[in-house]
């Protein structure tokens, strides 16, 4: 008959696998019969589950797939931070030529800093928020432009 | 950030990789979810903590790839590939359990609820601990204990049953 100290089944289980529950459960383990065979019956479970395992090894191309895969994924952030930025610029242009005038006006380190900065704002916005978010973004701003641009050229014209 | 990626691979790339092996039963597909998993680990670098062990996070991330894909494959016995039974190296275990028998296991392991499942692979093929398991499923350590030790009853049952038949 199970006694009051006995310790729960998922206690011996922890035991076989981890070693967890110390010296106590050990000694119990080795002096209640009902225990042992509990614990005997648990091995087995142990055992029978462990031939879910396996030897098998990653083949030794994975490194290079990964690391090709690897390299192919920071390309787009990059470039539609770039393509964002020229879009930008060019708009701007055909809003308002002067704006190059201006641009020019600025001087030369002005001009870099600009660069830099929206470079940068741009390529970790995208980072950030995900690169296919960022894709999507740069093409509904990319569509917007051309509604805009296309709208106020029919209301000139 | 490649140097730590490499060191991930290095360590948990083979038990990742047994894993999506049981669940897709093909080696192609296994190679694919394990790429993914480590690529997608790599683009959310910046959320691991690296003060623990890499393990749960990385299992996570592959429990979670190996669900999508077994929910978009309902339909594709991938237990009678021929894959599933081998292992491109035989060690000590595969030797023991026959093939017949092997595949036996599989089945049984096919027949068990996903929630079972995936807490006996992530113990014997994942080799996680009880603490690991938790964290890569989100369950507490007593719901754990009390899986694994159904999941073990059910596997054996399940064996019985299929060896009876």
């Amino acid at each position: 008959m199970k006694e009051v100290s006995c310790p729960d089944i998922l206690a011996i289980q922890a035991f076989i696998d981890e070693g967890s529950g110390g010296r106590q459960l050990i000694n119990h383990v080795e002096n209640c019969p009902l225990c042992q065979q509990v614990y005997q019956e648990l091995k087995e479970l142990v055992a029978v589950a462990g031939g879910l395992n396996s030897e098998a090894k990653l083949p030794g191309c994975f490194y290079e797939a990964l690391n090709s895969r690897l390299e192919k994924r920071p390309f787009p952030s990059v470039l539609v931070s770039v393509l964002v930025f020229v879009m930008a610029l060019v708009s701007a242009y055909l809003l308002n030529p002067d704006y190059m005038q201006w641009w020019l006006s600025i001087g030369i380190t002005r001009q870099i800093g600009f660069i830099f900065d929206a470079l940068l704002d741009l390529f970790f916005l995208g980072r950030s928020i995900g690169q296919a978010w960022l894709v999507s973004f740069a093409a509904a701003l990319v569509t917007l432009e051309f509604i805009i641009l296309n709208k106020l050229k029919t209301t000139e014209g | 950030m490649q140097h730590l990626l490499n060191e991930m691979v290095e360590t948990y790339g083979d038990r990742i990789y047994r894993l999506a092996l049981r669940y897709t039963g093909e080696r192609c597909q296994a190679q694919d979810l394990t790429q993914e998993t480590f690529l997608r680990a790599y683009q959310h670098l910046d959320s691991y903590d690296r003060s623990k062990p890499a393990g749960p996070w990385l299992f996570k991330i592959a429990g979670n790839l190996c669900r999508n894909w077994l929910r978009d494959n309902r339909e594709q016995p991938a237990i009678f590939s021929e894959d599933f039974y081998q292992s491109s190296d035989p060690g000590p275990e595969d030797l023991y359990l026959s093939r017949e028998r092997k595949k036996e296991l599989m089945q049984a392991m096919f027949k068990m609820p996903l929630i079972y499942r995936e807490v006996l692979l992530l113990k014997h093929v994942g080799e996680l601990s009880y603490a690991e398991i938790c964290e890569a499923l989100d369950l507490n350590l007593s719901l754990v204990k009390n899986r694994l030790y159904r999941g073990r009853v059910m596997l054996r049952d399940y064996l019985e049953k299929g060896g009876s038949n």
